[in-house]
């Protein structure tokens, strides 16, 4: 017992130092989460993640701690990864050295099987960083496309006159941009963070929660396409007014919420699955 | 003394050492062109250039240390090739090379491919992407040149950035983008041809200068 203890207060103190090695990298990504609202999800990520080990709490209690050597390399390669994108002015390599530097810490503090039951709410830690912005920059250029693309012959069958050229979609009374914004990209990057937390404490098995993260990107690609569709829609039909800020904000909401639904939708259906799937087995 | 006690005081002394050394770091070392970018040639083969105003070229960065803007021609035709060719003699987090691409508000691309050129025997690979706001359209061509290497991948420039780095402590690089009005009765095709012989004749230059 106290060994444990022992073992936690060292503990204890490398995190501090790890945090204050990592000060300026969480004081940056808290900047950008509040500064782009893209990023606001961000501030709910730690606190998932702290729900999850919450959630944790028993088996934590049961789990030895055994101080292990391998997680001192670990924690080692993740400062080095630090140094390098310190010295590379590469602000995602840094920001993501941070989650291998807190796996390794607890590795080599607390052992491999805390290890293994914080894995997933640290290596959960990976969605507050902000996506590189070239990785955000090439998918959002072919989405931007594709969105285009189907919003226009969507609206074609409707009997609603549309040209388009690239990205630009020309209606009798405006001409609209798909902007990088409209592509949903980053509602993608929320809608993911959302559906892995879901998919962990709703699905029981591995393939279950892997089948339905899959399934949370054709669902939010899609129910953006549909807010696209119904917007530009809207325009042709009451003008400029419907691009305000207000409604284009109140649309964007209630399309979150629609693709919320939608993933615990498919979360009933693939747990309904997996308990068909259960049962035949058993028989 | 356990060695567990060995092992947490030596990741104290490695966490402790970050933080003195990651303060204390250094500004990368500044590596001056061997040639005045200003100097580069107006008269080209078969091109005939002229200075720019920067702000009548759609490109926006203002973070190279040299940075030269021109119009070229080709002979004998009197169509405007936009070029811009950025110095940077070092790179930090506030002044790098960012990607070309995005350049002044309303203006975006929808495609974007690699081209391979060919420099005398050697093949070097450019991106060309097409910009337009709404009606109005170019055809953009550019392409990094570190460490004596012409490359188009972003991910491979930022990756050789932080190799020269941490081998010999620079990062220097410099950054070509050439750019063409595309009309109707002017096509991508054609703009093409232009662009990809200027640019075949300005690479092999450009790195005497750099």
């Amino acid at each position: 017992m106290t060994e444990n203890r022992a073992l936690i207060l060292k503990f204890g103190v490398l995190t501090a130092l790890l945090m204050a090695l990592y000060f300026p990298e969480l004081r940056s990504m808290v900047i950008t989460w509040s500064d782009k609202k893209e990023y606001s999800h961000g501030f709910l990520i730690p606190l998932i993640s702290g729900y999850v080990v919450w959630l944790k709490r028993d088996k934590l209690r049961g789990t030895p701690l055994i101080c292990n050597v391998k997680g001192l390399f670990m924690l080692i390669a993740g400062i080095v990864l630090l140094i390098i994108g310190n010295i590379s002015f590469e602000s995602s390599i840094r920001q993501y050295s941070f989650i291998l530097s807190v796996m390794g810490l607890v590795y080599f503090m607390l052992g491999i099987d805390m290890y293994k039951t914080l894995l997933f709410p640290v290596g959960y830690l990976l969605f507050m960083i902000p996506l590189p912005y070239i990785v955000m920059n090439s998918i959002a250029v072919n989405l931007r496309l594709v969105n285009a693309k189907v919003t226009y012959n969507v609206l074609k069958l409707l009997g609603i006159p549309i040209l388009r050229e690239g990205v630009n979609l020309e209606l009798p009374n405006m001409s609209l941009v798909v902007a990088d914004l409209c592509t949903g990209i980053l509602s993608l990057v929320a809608i993911m963070a959302l559906a892995v937390f879901y998919a962990y404490i709703t699905q029981k098995n591995f393939i279950s929660r892997v089948s339905l993260v899959l399934l949370a990107i054709p669902i939010a690609i899609f129910s953006n396409m549909f807010r696209l569709i119904m917007t530009v829609g809207l325009a042709y039909v009451y003008g400029q007014r419907i691009l305000g800020d207000v409604i284009h904000q109140f649309h964007g909401t209630v399309n979150f919420f629609i693709t919320v639904f939608l993933l615990i939708v498919a979360g009933k259906f693939i747990h309904k699955m997996d308990i068909k799937i259960s049962k035949k087995a058993l028989s | 003394m356990r060695k567990q006690n060995l092992y947490y005081i030596f990741a104290c002394f490695v966490i402790i050492f970050s933080i003195f050394y990651l303060n204390k770091r250094q500004e990368v070392k500044k590596v001056p062109s061997s040639q005045r970018l200003a100097n580069f040639p107006i008269e080209l083969k078969g091109f005939t250039g002229e200075t720019a105003n920067p702000s009548s070229i759609n490109f926006r960065d203002s973070s190279a240390d040299e940075s030269i803007f021109r119009f070229y021609t080709k002979n004998g035709d009197n169509r405007l090739i936009h070029v811009v060719i950025g110095y940077w003699e070092n790179q930090n987090e506030e002044k790098k090379i960012n990607l070309p691409r995005y350049t002044s508000n309303q203006w975006d691309y929808y495609w974007i491919r690699t081209k391979p050129l060919k420099l005398g025997l050697t093949a070097v690979s450019s991106k060309e992407f097409l910009n337009e706001k709404g009606a109005e359209r170019e055809l953009v061509y550019y392409c990094y040149i570190i460490n004596g290497k012409i490359i188009s991948n972003e991910y491979y420039f930022r990756f050789l950035s932080m190799l020269n780095l941490l081998l010999y402590g620079r990062n220097n690089a410099a950054l070509l983008r050439v750019s063409m009005p595309v009309t109707d009765e002017w096509p991508v095709e054609k703009a093409e041809i232009y662009e990809e012989s200027l640019m075949m004749e300005i690479l092999p230059l450009l790195s005497k200068y750099i």
